[in-house]
């Protein structure tokens, strides 16, 4: 067997070398004409030359497809060559049909075209010359174009292949096919079918916004060809949406992949908006200014970024939501910039005469904090101290400005009106004044029915700051409440709460009033918006009405202080015990008549005294107020609370007050230690203060000699026995003012 | 409302809670940079030329009151040019509305 003949049979038997890639093609390209074992003869063949043109025609693609198959399988890697080599091969294969046709052509007519042959070796090896070649057409179908014209030879093999192949030309010019292979249609790949089961829904997108064919409720879809948009079923964006539209090309995303897509989509709108504001910075010449404002911004530490921005954002569409209050402590804090919000104020009422609502209050100070900043920003001498207000307290305020929030935030349950009372707990606790006045008239309610309302509601300050501003003790004690009723007290309501909790188990008299008394005076360091805050609408401790409902849990609740108190009352001594529940009340008499002595000291009367003169009942009058004070006032804690006994209700109340009861009717006066009501009394009918006014009396009597007449009342009484002593003093002489 | 929650509520309200953290604050960050650079241009927009002037001049005294008092008489209703700023800005963010001077 010779170099051609072997090289025959391998491409006919399909070897795997790299030359064998033309007998594949050889094989495929005779259509399945069998190969002649043994010597060929006519016999050996059973198929016409008219057959073999007709296969050549049908087979022509089949064997381009095939070839570009095997082309990739065999070649693999070797993608950059491929070209060059499917080109070769392609031409191969259309020579190797030509060169077949001619042979059984030539068999069949007993033209010598034998196998071993001249002319069969020179067109076997023309085959193999051209699998080597290196040409390159640029398509298939251009290979098919020009594969005649590059045939090299013009022998008569050649001629006879060239009348081959112009007789499938014009077979291919019948069917529309153009030299070029313009109008050649192959056959439709069907595509795949696409499983729409399995085509992942992106998280957090489900929802009716996805159509879903009804049939998948039947089972799997299967999409055929092309796939296209259904009209109607585009994805409309969710609240608050970024994402944007989805793309029509289902794809399998992970979460990860999903969020990743969507904070692109959010940087790119970023940067859109980025974009167009410069655009308009540019056209105003302030792009520099703009990018100092930046550089302002980056310096603000991320929680006061959170904190500004939760403002402007959850303001930006509904103001309302801002607490001018907290607000005001915070963006309007911003040192020299308060002039931005009395900017804001001035051109408001400008336009509407009158007290601005607290919720215009809370814009203007928003927006005048947003102007220190910006602003600020642009004047670099100003920036220094800019960011003061972001002082440890301030987000707390900033925090407390946000809340409470808008309605579409925060649902139906949050209520303008909801928000105003939260307002209002927050500026009566402050004794914002102001605020509270400015909040009522917005609501159009009374104080006493926002009173009622923020206690029904359960309201408290505690519950709109950030710090709670009682003690955490007090945060997670149930509310201890005493509602009054008839003839109570303060004092009463503190007195049942403990002993029903059994604090007084095994203490004295004294020891008990000692624990009454120090909570008491916890009460009465409370301001009286305070106490209104607490129930007590009189905004006084000392006057309460039946109806008030008193929240006791700021003092009562603190577990702290009532331990710490009772702890003390343990503590006291037999003395101090006995001193409380026998208290002595003539010391203050003496100190306040020898107050009169130093008067008399500093202002020496005239000789002749009479009960008419300016300076005698002057001084009898500042004695009297001195004994009262002492007895009834209250000093409160570092001066706040403090009480002068002139304005306490034991002495001044018109029906129990001692000013106003005779004499003889406060020394006649026996009120119960422990009233059958339990409630709180005052003045004649309180029996400590009574003890104390009966004593006091007695006292008076004993030292001045004074006899108070049957129906004066006690403060005549104190006055007549000051101007008598005073005036015996001045005179050394009685007087007649001692009857 | 404590920080966490003042957080939280901001985030759930700009829709961006599935995000990583860090891609929150720089959204949080970039967002109330904007809002603060579009209210500046917006006030400027306001200005004549003359005026613009001004401003420069009195930024270099650095004389809050006169600055106030600038703003005051040249930008009548502030209030109303911060507020609808502000809002088209959010609105934009939130809906993709075309943005205030954005022919794109």
């Amino acid at each position: 067997m010779d170099k051609l003949e072997q090289k025959i049979l391998e491409s006919a038997s399909g070897g795997a070398s790299p030359s064998s890639i033309g007998g594949q093609i050889l094989e495929k390209g005779l259509g399945g004409i069998k190969r002649p074992e043994g010597p060929t003869t006519t016999e050996g063949t059973s198929v016409t030359p008219e057959e073999i043109r007709a296969k050549n025609d049908t087979t022509i693609v089949e064997v381009m497809q095939d070839v570009l198959k095997t082309e990739q399988q065999q070649r693999g890697g070797r993608g950059r060559q491929a070209g060059p080599e499917l080109g070769s091969a392609i031409q191969s294969a259309l020579q190797a049909t030509q060169e077949e046709a001619k042979l059984m052509e030539s068999l069949q007519n007993g033209g010598g075209f034998v196998r071993g042959g001249t002319e069969a070796e020179q067109a076997i090896e023309a085959i193999i010359n051209n699998n080597e070649q290196e040409a390159a057409p640029a398509t298939s179908t251009e290979i098919v174009a020009t594969a005649p014209k590059e045939q090299a030879s013009q022998s008569g093999y050649s001629n006879t292949m060239e009348r081959i192949w112009k007789e499938n030309e014009a077979k291919r010019a019948a069917m529309g096919v153009g030299e070029s292979g313009a109008g050649l249609e192959l056959e439709p790949i069907a595509p795949k079918p696409v499983q729409i089961e399995n085509i992942p829904i992106p998280a957090g997108e489900a929802g009716p916004h996805l159509a879903v064919p009804a049939a998948t409720e039947q089972g799997p879809v299967t999409i055929e060809g092309t796939f296209t948009k259904i009209a109607g079923t585009e994805i409309v964006p969710s609240l608050n949406t970024i994402d944007g539209p989805l793309t029509e090309t289902a794809s399998e995303k992970t979460p990860e992949q999903l969020k990743q897509e969507k904070l692109e989509k959010i940087r790119a709108k970023l940067e859109h908006m980025t974009g167009a504001v410069e655009a308009r910075a540019e056209k105003v010449g302030m792009t520099d200014r703009i990018r100092k404002i930046g550089e302002m911004w980056n310096k603000v530490p991320k929680r006061y970024k959170y904190m500004v921005a939760a403002g402007m954002f959850l303001s930006g569409g509904g103001v309302a939501a801002l607490g001018y209050t907290a607000a005001s402590r915070v963006l309007g804090g911003a040192g020299a910039f308060v002039g931005f919000e009395t900017m804001f104020k001035d051109s408001y009422e400008k336009k509407y005469p009158g007290e601005r609502p607290a919720d215009i209050k809370a814009r203007h100070t928003l927006y005048a904090g947003v102007l220190a900043i910006t602003i600020g920003a642009l004047v670099p001498k100003l920036t220094s101290g800019l960011l003061d207000w972001m002082t440890p307290g301030a987000h707390e305020a900033i925090a407390a400005a946000s809340h409470p929030l808008p309605q579409e935030v925060t649902g139906p349950q949050m209520s303008a009106d909801q928000k105003g009372l939260d307002e209002l707990a927050k500026a009566i606790q402050s004794g914002d004044t102001g605020t509270i006045k400015t909040t009522e008239e917005t609501l159009g309610i009374s104080h006493e029915d926002a009173l009622k309302l923020i206690q029904e509601r359960g309201i408290t300050a505690s519950g709109i700051t950030s710090t709670p501003i009682e003690s955490p003790v007090v945060a997670s004690t149930p509310k201890i409440e005493y509602v009054v009723e008839k003839g109570g007290t303060l004092w009463g309501g503190i007195e049942h709460n403990l002993e029903a909790k059994g604090v007084f188990e095994g203490m004295q008299g004294g020891q008990k009033t000692y624990v009454l008394d120090a909570l008491k005076d916890k009460f009465a360091t409370m301001s009286p918006a305070e106490l209104r805050a607490i129930g007590i609408t009189s905004g006084n401790i000392n006057v309460i009405h039946p109806g008030d409902h008193i929240d006791l849990t700021k003092v009562l609740g603190d577990t702290h202080l009532t331990a710490d108190i009772t702890h003390h009352a343990q503590a006291l001594s037999p003395e101090q015990i006995y001193s409380i529940e026998h208290p002595v009340v003539a010391q203050p008499t003496a100190e306040a008549l020898s107050g009169a002595a130093s008067i008399h000291e500093a202002a020496p009367m005239s000789a002749e005294i009479l009960p008419t003169d300016p300076a005698i009942i002057t001084a009898a009058e500042e004695i009297t107020h001195n004994y009262v004070h002492e007895t009834f006032g209250t000093k409160g804690f570092l001066g706040i609370g403090a009480q002068d006994g002139m304005d306490s209700i034991d002495w001044k109340d018109p029906d129990v007050g001692f000013a106003n009861q005779p004499v003889e009717k406060v020394l006649a006066a026996h009120p119960g230690a422990f009233p059958d009501d339990g409630a709180r009394h005052f003045g004649v009918e309180d029996y400590t203060a009574t003890q104390k006014m009966q004593a006091g009396l007695a006292q008076v009597q004993q030292e001045t000699g004074v006899t108070p007449h049957p129906t004066e009342t006690v403060v005549d009484y104190l006055k007549r026995s000051a101007i008598t002593t005073l005036s015996e003093q001045a005179h050394n002489e009685p007087t007649t003012y001692r009857t | 409302m404590n920080d966490q929650e003042l957080r939280t509520t901001l985030i759930t309200e700009l829709g961006i809670e599935e995000l990583p953290a860090e891609a929150q604050d720089e959204i949080v960050s970039k967002l109330g940079e904007i809002i603060l650079k579009s209210v500046t241009v917006a006030i400027f927009e306001k200005l004549s030329d003359e005026a613009r002037k001004e401003f420069e001049v009195l930024t270099t005294t650095g004389d809050p009151e006169r600055i106030r008092a600038f703003l005051e008489q040249s930008v009548p209703d502030m209030e109303t040019l911060m507020a609808d700023e502000l809002q088209k800005t959010l609105v934009a963010f939130r809906e993709g509305d075309q943005l205030v001077g954005d022919t794109a």
